[in-house]
């Protein structure tokens, strides 16, 4: 046996890894060798050393954090893991809303109060909210009542429609959809088209993607048209409605809401859309803006004029539409960083500066979907960790006691980039 | 106290809580064995809690014929190598001692003591951290974690005698590394 077999005896030994039979051969070479006793000294000095090394604590408890990032992680649906872990999905997910935190104890109500919500959101009139805001002098007022300024973001940028001012982010991410179509920006007119007809309306006119380098510019033309698809489709949407009178999903511009996180689950859907009521209190200091540029996350505002008659937006003068808007964000936000914004929601409820805090689910038209997904774009990897993938998100803020808004100009809502397997 | 099984049960049924009870349990030791693996608190963060997801949305392919620990520290090894090769291996004491944190000594040391053990400490993990990934991945689940051959071979997926013979090279290689403070030791 040469030395080096000898010394990896020797290892072994120091370890108690050894046969009865080796063991004896490495005792009787220790009684008879003192390069050999004084190798297994330093063997012995070294576990010491690193033995003695401090232990490390983790600062804090991670259950509720791990818990919580795999739930969300099979909301997002990988498929080759949602059914794992977590079986039956239905019981876990509701048992993550519904723990911890008083939003989540009202999840399933909720979310039905918002499916309700958006079908009489669909039926009120929507093409007054363009007219509104196409107003550049009520727009003027609205920015001036406001404190708001234009987005300085790009030399000669005029903001569209709705479109009021860039937020505290300031520029905004590369692609980071905010358009007011419902339609994914990239979409084909064919691929509209194509979607519009799916719920039973063809717009007469299919307007061009808006600007491709301003990822933020609206396009107003399509959600009228839109919108009127879904009118078309509510009652579809209704007719599917469960015997409890909570519809199984709704339309909402082209997208679709999912009101069944089993359902949800199965197409891969995802938390992307936030709405609650908020008190003025909450809107001078906007905390949530505070939030998202804190996190660094890419946010464009938007304003949602209420819904009104056209007699009644005749009388109303500037300073009032711009008291009564309503105000929408788009964003463009991880997981994590969703996480932190309704962390920071919930936190108002308690506050008694939010209420009727709704967190809902929300993906493109399955057509619309698929085809999406093929146009991918080519620099978004694939390995690209799903923790860490910035996904279009949604918030309305709906001042309190206003009536019922006209649906926003809803910002285009990319499909969900596909979680790539780790 | 529920075992390992039970939990793991429960959680498969879908109790998340049973599971959360898993991460209290087990995430301190896998902290501390990461830390040394991927040589940062920050890091080994991250991997510990990388790891808990994993495992639990991968709950189901868990055989039971290994313990419950065996399988999560095979894959917070694996995310841990994985994320270590991404990022730049530390060199300097100053990167080491920052990456580190300072070490939590005992308060009862007279102030020289403290002083020593602190930068015996920063030496020994500065070794560590100059051996190869392997090397230091095999000493860390043996001296620190204190996981037998058997339980090393499963989590490198690697046979046992390989084990015997890595970790003799690892600890003749941190021998060279670390021959002042051995003999200082010894004298």
């Amino acid at each position: 046996m040469d030395s080096h077999q000898r010394e990896e005896l020797l290892s072994a030994y120091v370890d108690n890894e050894l046969s009865a039979e080796d063991r004896a051969r490495v005792e009787r070479w220790l009684a008879e060798d003192a390069e050999y006793r004084r190798l297994h000294e330093e063997l012995l000095s070294l576990r010491n050393e690193l033995q003695a090394l401090p232990r490390h604590k983790l600062p804090s408890d991670l259950a509720a954090t791990v818990v919580r990032r795999a739930e969300q992680q099979v909301l997002r649906g990988k498929p080759a893991e949602r059914s794992v872990g977590l079986a039956p999905p239905r019981a876990s997910v509701a048992e993550w809303w519904s723990r911890g935190r008083s939003g989540r104890m009202f999840f399933w109500p909720a979310l039905a109060v918002a499916a309700a919500l958006l079908v009489a959101l669909f039926n009120t009139q929507v093409d007054d909210r363009d007219v509104a805001l196409d107003d550049s002098s009520l727009k003027d007022s609205y920015l001036k009542d406001n404190n708001l300024k234009y987005s300085a973001s790009k030399p000669g940028h005029e903001p569209a429609a709705g479109e009021l001012e860039l937020g505290a982010a300031d520029e905004p991410t590369e692609g980071a959809p905010a358009t007011a179509s419902g339609y994914r920006r990239d979409a084909t007119p064919a691929m509209r088209s194509a979607e519009q007809q799916r719920v039973g309306q063809v717009p007469s006119e299919i307007k061009s993607a808006p600007d491709a380098e301003d990822p933020f510019a609206p396009q107003f033309s399509e959600p009228r048209q839109a919108a009127g698809a879904m009118k078309n489709a509510a009652p579809d949407a209704a007719a599917r409605a469960t015997p409890n009178g909570v519809p199984q999903q709704q339309f909402f511009l082209g997208t679709k809401v999912e009101t069944n996180v089993q359902r949800a689950l199965e197409n891969r859907a995802q938390v992307n859309l936030i709405q609650c009521d908020v008190t003025p209190a909450f809107l001078d200091e906007n905390p949530l803006e505070k939030v998202l540029s804190g996190n660094k996350i890419a946010f464009k505002r938007f304003a949602i004029p209420q819904a009104d008659t056209k007699s009644n937006r005749a009388i109303r003068s500037q300073s009032e539409l711009a008291v009564d808007d309503n105000l929408g964000y788009a964003c463009e936000a991880t997981p994590k960083q969703v996480e932190t914004i309704v962390i920071e929601l919930e936190q108002e409820q308690s506050r008694r500066r939010v209420s009727n805090l709704i967190i809902g689910l929300q993906e493109p038209l399955g057509a619309l979907k698929a085809q999406a997904a093929e146009a991918k774009p080519a620099d978004r990897p694939d390995e690209l960790n799903a923790n860490d993938a910035q996904q279009p998100v949604t918030i309305y803020l709906r001042k309190q006691g206003a009536p019922q808004q006209a649906p926003p100009a809803a910002p285009e809502q990319d499909p969900p980039a596909e979680p790539a397997q780790p | 106290m529920k075992d390992d099984v039970q939990l793991i049960g429960e959680a498969l049924d879908g109790d998340s809580a049973a599971f959360g009870q898993l991460v209290t349990r087990y995430q301190d030791r896998l902290y501390n064995t990461v830390v040394h693996v991927v040589g940062s608190c920050d890091t080994a963060q991250d991997v510990v809690q990388d790891a808990f997801v994993q495992a639990f949305v991968k709950l189901e392919t868990f055989e039971r014929a290994s313990a419950f620990y065996t399988w999560l520290y095979r894959i917070a090894v694996n995310l841990a190598i994985s994320r270590r090769r991404r990022e730049k291996p530390m060199a300097s004491v100053e990167q080491v001692r920052e990456a580190m944190g300072h070490e939590p000594l005992d308060a009862a040391d007279p102030p020289e003591a403290r002083l020593e053990q602190r930068e015996r400490a920063c030496q020994v993990r500065q070794a560590l951290a100059a051996l190869s990934e392997e090397h230091r991945t095999i000493l860390t689940l043996r001296e620190m974690d204190d996981c037998s051959y058997e339980q090393i071979a499963e989590i490198l997926n690697l046979p046992v005698g390989t084990i015997r013979s890595r970790l003799h090279r690892a600890r003749m290689h941190l021998r060279e590394q670390l021959k002042g403070v051995i003999q200082e030791y010894r004298t």
